[in-house]
């Protein structure tokens, strides 16, 4: 079966994540704690953030506990983070290993972070799509706070991606 | 648009497009000092920022659908106002409704070259999911730029996410 186009936005996903961390061990701990106004907070926790969001959309379709968490595991190391995004790319392709994903199908969420809150109603392709969207947004706040801090940024677009698998070439001339 | 093929990249596409729309609405608020506005580490100004957005998903579907979209291509460089900008807008909606109009898309499909290819100009090859996945990548993160110098200026955001999309489809919605 030919690998779904949701899937390969999946995968480039997590392995921008995965590039940006590699790319942030070579900052020191205080640099990790750098932010600037309008993002989400700190280098380190922005990072925690997109992973233990990416564990709450998957948890939706399949069991992911114990799952990473912004509020009781603030100090998470790298490290950790690594470990949970490791469970998360395992998640996404015991996901599409199985049968087709159907967009439409309709998912009853009763873990709200709020418990008080009501059940949610969402569709699938809500959550995988917002799975983009939220690892994009964040990590371009990270590309921000490293530019705005006279640090390198990471090349973590689909190009380098790309190239990396060999799916982007440019023509040799001979 | 329940059984449309490449159901995920469609809505990802009209999403996408939908928030590049939201955005362009809640910028012509502001003055025009406002849109040459910008914060290091960002791609530059708000109102340049727009417009590569834009002027880059033109690229990529032309890549896609392997047909110019307009007679002269969108460049970065052309001075262009909101308007203009909201104009080519509307020309990459077309875009992707004729994109999703046809056969599925196949993701591992090599697209050998793009017509805004100037002469002279290597060509690249790639596949089919590489300018796809690209489009939404690109226009997630610029916009997040755009949102980060509004907050840094202390200038009302907007949320753009899949979330707001979603409840507005109805696609989202809470358990009365």
């Amino acid at each position: 079966m030919p690998t779904q186009l949701i899937l390969r936005q999946l995968r480039h996903d997590i392995w921008a994540t995965e590039r940006l961390i590699e790319h942030v061990r070579r900052l020191s701990s205080q640099q990790l704690q750098l932010t600037v106004p309008g993002t989400y907070g700190s280098i380190h926790k922005t990072l925690l953030h997109i992973v233990a969001a990416n564990e709450r959309y998957l948890r939706r379709f399949l069991p992911m506990d114990p799952v990473i968490d912004e509020d009781r595991t603030p100090n998470a190391s790298l490290d950790d983070i690594v470990a949970h995004l490791r469970k998360v790319k395992d998640a996404v392709e015991k996901l599409f290993a199985g049968e087709h994903v159907d967009p439409d199908a309709v998912i009853r969420d009763n873990r709200r972070r709020n418990p008080a809150d009501p059940p949610l109603l969402i569709t699938s392709w809500v959550l995988l799509n917002q799975f983009v969207h939220h690892g994009s947004d964040h990590r371009a706040q990270i590309g921000t706070i490293l530019g705005a801090n006279g640090l390198p940024t990471a090349d973590i677009d689909v190009w380098a991606y790309g190239r990396e698998l060999d799916a982007v070439k440019e023509e040799r001339k001979t | 648009m329940t059984k449309q093929p490449n159901p995920f990249l469609h809505r990802q596409m009209l999403h996408d497009t939908w928030a590049t729309g939201k955005l362009i609405e809640r910028c012509r608020k502001l003055a025009p000092d406002q849109l040459e506005l910008t914060t290091p580490g960002t791609y530059g100004t708000i109102r340049a920022t727009l417009q590569h957005i834009v002027s880059a998903d033109e690229g990529y579907l032309v890549r896609l659908t392997g047909t110019p979209l307009h007679a002269m291509p969108f460049r970065q460089t052309d001075p262009a106002t909101l308007d203009d900008i909201a104009a080519h807008l509307e020309h990459v909606k077309d875009a992707v409704e004729r994109l999703f109009s046809g056969p599925p898309l196949d993701a591992e499909r090599i697209l050998t070259d793009t017509p805004l290819r100037p002469a002279g100009a290597p060509r690249f090859e790639m596949a089919t999911w590489a300018p796809a996945t690209q489009l939404i990548y690109h226009g997630v993160d610029h916009r997040s730029q755009i949102d980060t110098i509004l907050s840094v200026h202390g200038l009302e955001t907007i949320d753009m996410q899949v979330w707001p999309y979603a409840i507005e489809l109805g696609a989202s919605r809470q358990v009365e």
